[in-house]
């Protein structure tokens, strides 16, 4: 079952539309990556999803339920959230804001503990948050979502301002809660930062869609290039020529965008012309490249 | 100083009266010229000395004026101070400045002639608005000008000095209740400072209203004096050392998030 | 898991932890009295009327001004933290009903202007006794005006924090205040006693004029008087709370 479902969400501000007809689908137990440059809709989304934001348009449902601002603070019980900057008392230590949380939202000792354990903040909790770094922030923020050991877990950039020792740890926390059957959403503008906590994949640029699906669909939707090893590439060029765009580099040629029948094709024409083929490979491809494809270079 | 430094005030000035837009301090200088005027008013057309038509004169508001400036200005001076500075603390505005050459002393001096440009209006104003009012309710005396000026020039620098007061305080403790709530006790100051004796006057700025005030009633009986320009002359002589002295002390202190 | 409102008050008053709250629920009724006793004694004037010309100098004009801002500045501390970094996201992003947190925060900032009427109380008794000798005690019906006062500073409370919460600002809702407090004076003033109605500032400078025989106040203290001060508190009170509620219901987080 999918634990976040959304129709058509949408959100504008006067004219201009922020978010533009989502249909999000975050299966349950998931790390569901969520991408996009700066200003893609992010955030609003994610503010939708709590009710933080009414959509203009659309509805989101939350474990099978409507989510709205009169089901709200029902829902809100079963789902932590850390939205942009963390939340804390400057004022305050670490540890008495975590008390804080505790008494108002009637939690005991042992889940608030269990929070701080996760995020390896046992030892900051006497320092007052106002002298935090912004890691430190970010890990009271999670504990604070975390201590109420929700069964939806959404957050924005949250391994922003950590150090690589710090994402890793973060990657790791989100894989464990997930294997206990957690649904984790997760938002971030550099897919390094999560690709390999995440099992799930929505991509957003200017408010759409522009990609959801797991891992292997995501590899699937872009083609890798494929490359001809050939120690006579212009000969090779000239026979494709007017038929398929080219490229040489160095010892071989490049093909952009065509399938396994295509490069079949493609490889018995070249021998029939009589050019020496002795490789046919297709690119090895990184995620980065994909997301790279989806919204910089191809359909954006 | 290099000439860059120099002639970068203006444009720190300039930026100061674009932050104003949307601050409404507009509206609470309004708020001031407003209330002062209003207890002015209320003040003159209740007083037994303002009955007789005949023999109505300027020290009555004057004496309304006297009360009134210290009753309003204290502590819409703290809420214009506070809404000026608490935006840098807000949106981290002391380390945006510090790391583009603009040093938080130098930001709060900009913000003194800034504020203190928007306080001298709200005081003309607001003092010939007391004089069109007054001739309308059909004060035929001639307007003592002497009097008045002295007033108007030293109540005006009494609230310039409270204003700076609350520009450094509001900049340096982040929790605006101490500047706020030194403002609230400063109107009390204020207020009762003329029931004090000389000595407490001078104690705080806040005393130095009843300093000024040019007339008053002594029992029944309305009495006009002119106000201590000497004591007030050396309030800002300090005042205006030691804002430049704390000033430049934040200069030199390490950039705050 | 829904929490109760017990726990969300204990919530508020634990954000209060050295936010220097008690620097104006103590100072400033201290303040007050101190201003009144030094000013009598300057003047080398006696007590007129004893414990009563107390009472006067003490409450008259805290009543009017200094109480209606310190309760705004109050209003503005407890709301303060919420406006400051992801605090607002995570505020409405809990459990507890938004009706909940709006009568916390009230009660909070009630909570405190309670203990401001006690401290004023204690501080006449004690300036009373030390300061001036005055024989016997504090009569008994400026004991229940302070209750009344504990009761009527709910409505000011109220309205304040609905500022607080709606303006990030601390000081913009202070100054509201402020005017407030000058309507009421000029309004109470001109015995308009309906105005207890209609505006909390001047409901709650009202009670604090009760038995003084001034702004409006017949000097003695009745049992319809009270009631009205009562009655007003609660409605007016109870209408702040659920316009904030319904507002905040509303209204979207920034984006």
């Amino acid at each position: 079952m999918d634990t976040v479902t959304t129709v058509n969400l949408t959100k504008s501000y006067g004219r201009q539309a922020v978010v533009q007809g989502l249909d999000l689908r975050i299966p349950q137990g998931c790390v569901y990556g969520f991408l996009g440059p700066n200003g893609s809709g992010k955030s609003t989304t994610m503010k939708m999803l709590l009710s933080l934001v009414q959509p203009s348009a659309g509805e989101v449902h939350i474990m099978g339920e409507p989510m709205n601002r009169r089901t709200r603070r029902r829902q809100l019980a079963r789902i932590g959230s850390l939205i942009e900057a963390p939340p804390g008392y400057g004022h305050l230590t670490g540890g008495e804001n975590l008390r804080l949380v505790q008494r108002s939202l009637g939690l005991d000792e042992a889940q608030v503990n269990r929070a701080v354990q996760a995020v390896r903040l046992d030892k900051q909790l006497d320092k007052k948050v106002a002298n935090y770094s912004l890691g430190m922030k970010q890990r009271l923020g999670i504990a604070m979502a975390l201590a109420r050991e929700p069964r939806l877990l959404i957050l924005d950039e949250p391994t922003n301002g950590l150090d690589p020792a710090g994402i890793e740890e973060i990657r790791e926390l989100l894989r464990r809660l997930a294997s206990r059957g957690v649904t984790v959403m997760v938002s971030s503008h550099l897919l390094g930062e999560i690709d390999k906590a995440a099992d799930h994949f929505g991509i957003l640029a200017e408010g759409r869609l522009l990609f959801q699906g797991s891992r292997e669909q995501l590899f699937a939707a872009a083609v890798p290039d494929v490359l001809i090893d050939t120690p006579e590439p212009r000969q090779a060029s000239a026979v494709l020529d007017g038929r398929l765009t080219t490229r040489v580099e160095g010892g071989s040629l490049r093909i952009g965008g065509i399938d396994n029948r295509v490069t079949a094709r493609v490889v018995a024409d070249l021998v029939g012309a009589g050019a020496p083929i002795y490789g046919v490979r297709r690119e090895e491809q990184s995620l980065e490249d994909v997301f790279m494809t989806l919204t910089a270079g191809g359909r954006l | 100083m290099s000439a860059v430094t120099v002639g970068a005030t203006g444009p720190v000035v300039v930026n100061e009266f674009a932050k104003l837009r949307h601050l409404r301090v507009g509206l609470v200088a309004g708020l001031m010229v407003l209330g002062t005027v209003a207890l002015t008013l209320l003040s003159t057309v209740t007083s037994a000395e303002f009955a007789d038509p005949a023999t109505r004169t300027w020290d009555v508001p004057l004496a309304g004026l006297s009360l009134a400036v210290p009753m309003v200005s204290p502590l819409l001076l703290a809420v214009v101070a506070s809404r000026m500075v608490d935006i840098e603390h807000q949106g981290n505005g002391w380390l945006m400045g510090s790391t583009s050459g603009v040093t938080p002393g130098a930001l709060c001096r900009a913000k003194l002639l800034t504020a203190g440009t928007v306080v001298v209006a709200a005081t003309v104003v607001t003092h010939l608005a007391v004089w069109a009012l007054g001739r309308l309710a059909g004060i035929d005396a001639p307007v003592p000008v002497g009097l008045w000026a002295g007033f108007a020039v030293t109540s005006l620098a009494v609230n310039l000095v409270v204003l700076a007061l609350h520009l450094v305080l509001s900049a340096k403790v982040d929790n605006q209740l101490v500047a706020l709530g030194i403002g609230l006790l400063g109107t009390v100051v204020a207020v009762f400072g003329s029931g004090f004796p000389g000595w407490f006057a001078h104690a705080t700025p806040w005393g130095y209203y009843s300093l000024v005030a040019v007339a008053g009633y002594e029992g029944e009986h309305l009495v006009t004096t002119a106000p201590s320009y000497l004591s007030v002359l050396v309030l800002v002589g300090l005042a205006a050392a030691l804002f430049v002295l704390v000033t430049s002390r934040f200069d030199r202190q390490e950039a705050r998030s | 898991m829904t929490p109760s409102l017990s726990a969300v008050l204990g919530t508020e008053l634990g954000k209060l932890k050295r936010s220097l709250s008690w620097s104006i629920v103590v100072l400033l009724p201290l303040v007050m009295v101190f201003a009144g006793s030094f000013m009598t004694l300057v003047s080398q004037q006696q007590l007129a009327d004893g414990w009563h010309t107390l009472w006067l100098r003490s409450v008259v004009f805290y009543g009017l001004f200094p109480l209606t801002l310190g309760l705004g500045i109050l209003a503005s501390l407890v709301w303060r933290p919420e406006h400051r970094g992801g605090n607002w996201n995570a505020l409405m992003s809990t459990p507890v009903p938004t009706l909940r947190i709006v009568l916390a925060k009230t009660l909070a900032i009630a909570l405190l202007g309670a203990v401001m009427q006690l401290v004023l109380l204690i501080a006449v008794v004690v300036t009373g006794k030390l300061l001036f000798g005055l024989p016997g005690l504090l009569p008994p019906r400026y004991l229940l005006v302070t209750a009344l006062l504990v009761v009527a500073v709910l409505p000011v409370a109220a309205v304040q924090s609905a500022l607080s919460m709606t303006f990030r600002s601390f000081a913009a809702p202070v100054a509201v205040a402020l005017v407030g407090a000058g309507i009421a004076a000029v309004a109470l003033a001109a015995e308009l006693g309906g105005v207890i109605f209609v505006l909390p500032h001047a409901l709650t400078a009202r009670a604090t004029q009760l038995a003084t025989g001034t702004f409006g106040d017949s000097g003695q203290l009745t049992a319809g008087g009270s009631l009205a001060i009562v009655c007003a508190s609660a409605v007016l009170t109870l209408l702040v709370v659920a316009l904030a509620t319904r507002f905040q219901e509303r209204r979207d987080v920034r984006v």
